[in-house]
């Protein structure tokens, strides 16, 4: 174990809290810790000093161990060529403006996920930007749960702004309830807006949020300040967040529903809390069977 | 099962934002329960008008994801231990501060509050006071048995006392058979309330040596150690905050509070990260 301290933390003024709060200490299993990614830098640095940072985070997951902070610096944006997978990192953004963060990911894949969390590890990803897809792409944005062996895989999303446009035909957010191919364990989403960004009713994007139903489900989802924004012409599947069929429970506040978009909360225990929005969103719920 | 809207919500006007929030709609096994003491346990209890009057009787009434909500005020003395089996355990009320419902454990050898199933359980907004008598036990056991994913239990906005008579922790991570899973502590308050220094309460969280927790995630917790602080048997340092028994995959602590020099000792092999808020006394942390 190494033992980092950071008496001024990440230092950035704007962003999540995780890099404007300090001090910081860190403990993880190796010595390196914090890793600085811009697209103004280069994947030759060592990526642990704020002023040579990596160019993409691509390198950075390459580099990184478990637990470790990957602090993607004010402005960053890049486009994803391949499934990166983030699972027990913590992956954060720099910066804010018009309260949207300021670093965007593209995906740029037809049949690939952009962000995968796999293994047991809780992930963490704050306050980052993910525009939607620049060609049409059958696989989710962030999927979490998915690999060929049983077990949960847990993951905490916030302050996060998530574009669905034209060329997303799956969801931006899948959460893993199948037995054979692992779970989403623990899932928590905060203060964190999935919208849609289509611009024509006959090109609309998947939906927000998806939980395939072929076995338990994720065993928790916590959402509290979660906007899912239809925006012009809305999601092609009827439900913006759509538990098929999935057992499990969630606790839902503060969950916002402009522009009419819709909630099916499948056969899930637990609460749901929405707060008065513009269009006519609707909840649809399943009555579980003991 | 029962799918039910609450179009107003609970209808509290101050507590937990469970409480506060509306509209509000629930999947439950039988429903809300409320709980005041100047009620009855003759009553249903489904009725804020007609609640029961003990939460051992609540508890009886419900079940997985059910809300037992104690009205504004209640008071009581917990003679055997509530397991709580995914329910949440809800507070209704706020004054200066504090929840206004608060709970004493008046037991020897037994817990106030556990989690033994696998289900998600909550605890908000509820101020526990220290022990009525002398008693081992912790306040909040989690959990006593384990099972297939382990359990996952939420403290918000709780107000937590420990005094003399706290011979364990306000609250036990791990402590039976097998894991805890996942445990979220936000806004909550550990305060050592003894008197003298040769009365001291064990400490606030102390994790079991069985365990091997999965995650544990703070936001806004205070640690405070009043006039005189912690015992701690474990250590000679008295912390308030002890995981240095077993490891924990995971620490994500941010915006901690260590006040009147209370103390923590992180665990040498769990990895993460803590943030501690500027705070008068002397408060250290050890984690290697």
């Amino acid at each position: 174990m190494a033992l980092i301290s950071l008496p001024h933390g990440i230092g950035e003024a704007l962003g999540d809290q995780l890099v404007t709060i300090a001090p910081l200490l860190v403990n993880l299993t190796e010595d390196q810790g914090v890793w600085w990614v811009h697209h103004t830098g280069s994947d030759t640095y060592a990526g642990l000093d704020r002023y040579k940072p990596f160019a993409t985070l691509a390198n950075a997951v390459s580099v990184a161990s478990t637990g470790d902070i990957i602090v993607l610096l004010d402005g960053h944006t890049e486009t994803l060529t391949s499934v990166l997978s983030i699972s027990g990192l913590n992956v954060v953004g720099a910066g804010r403006a018009s309260g949207k963060p300021t670093v965007k990911l593209t995906n740029n894949q037809a049949a690939g996920r952009m962000l995968l969390v796999t293994g047991s590890e809780m992930t963490q990803l704050l306050n980052v930007w993910i525009e939607e897809q620049a060609v049409d792409c059958t696989a989710a944005k962030l999927q979490i749960g998915a690999v060929d062996a049983p077990h949960y895989s847990h993951c905490r999303i916030r302050g996060c702004y998530i574009e669905c446009g034209a060329h997303d035909l799956a969801t931006a957010i899948h959460l893993s309830g199948d037995a054979k191919i692992g779970y989403a364990g623990f899932v928590e989403i905060r203060d964190t807006t999935i919208i849609s960004t289509a611009t024509s009713r006959e090109a609309q994007p998947l939906c927000a949020v998806y939980c395939d139903g072929t076995g338990v489900g994720p065993h928790l989802l916590i959402t509290d300040g979660l906007t899912v924004d239809g925006g012009t012409v809305g999601w092609s599947n009827y439900h913006a967040i759509d538990f098929d069929g999935a057992w499990g429970h969630v606790w839902m506040e503060g969950v916002s529903l402009p522009h009419g978009s819709d909630i099916h909360m499948g056969y899930t225990w637990g609460h749901l809390n929405v707060q008065p929005s513009d269009g006519g969103g609707r909840i649809d719920w399943d009555e579980a069977l003991l | 099962m029962a799918i039910i809207n609450w179009p107003h919500g609970i209808g509290e006007a101050t507590g937990d934002k469970l409480a506060t929030c509306s509209p509000l709609e629930m999947q439950l096994t039988a429903g809300v329960i409320y709980v005041h003491h100047t009620g009855s346990d003759l009553y249903e209890g489904t009725d804020r008008t007609a609640p029961v009057a003990t939460l051992g009787q609540a508890n009886l009434l419900t079940g997985v994801g059910d809300m037992i909500v104690m009205l504004s005020g209640h008071t009581e003395k917990i003679a055997a231990a509530v397991d709580l089996e995914g329910k949440i355990l809800i507070g209704a009320g706020t004054s200066g501060g504090f929840p206004t419902v608060q709970l004493t454990n008046d037991q020897a050898a037994g817990s106030m509050l556990t989690v033994s199933s696998t289900y998600p359980s909550q605890i908000l907004n509820v101020r526990l006071k220290e022990e009525a008598q002398d008693n081992s036990e912790p306040k909040i056991r989690v959990p006593v048995t384990a099972g297939a994913f382990d359990s996952y239990l939420r403290i918000r906005g709780c107000y937590i006392e420990c005094g003399a008579h706290d011979l364990g922790p306000g609250l036990l991570l791990g402590g039976g058979e097998g894991d805890s899973g996942f445990v979220e502590i936000r806004e909550t308050t550990f305060i050592s309330t003894a008197t003298s220094i040769a009365a001291l309460p064990l400490c606030a969280i102390v994790c079991d040596s069985t365990t091997t927790l999965l995650g544990l995630i703070m936001d806004g917790v205070v640690f405070d150690n009043g006039p005189y602080g912690w015992y701690d048997a474990l250590n000679t340092t008295r912390y308030a905050l002890d995981l240095s028994a077993r490891p924990i995959d995971r620490l994500h602590l941010e915006r901690l509070t260590f006040s009147h020099g209370a103390d923590a000792n992180l665990g040498s092999h769990n990895a993460g990260y803590v943030n501690v808020y500027p705070s008068y006394g002397g408060g250290r942390i050890d984690w290697v």
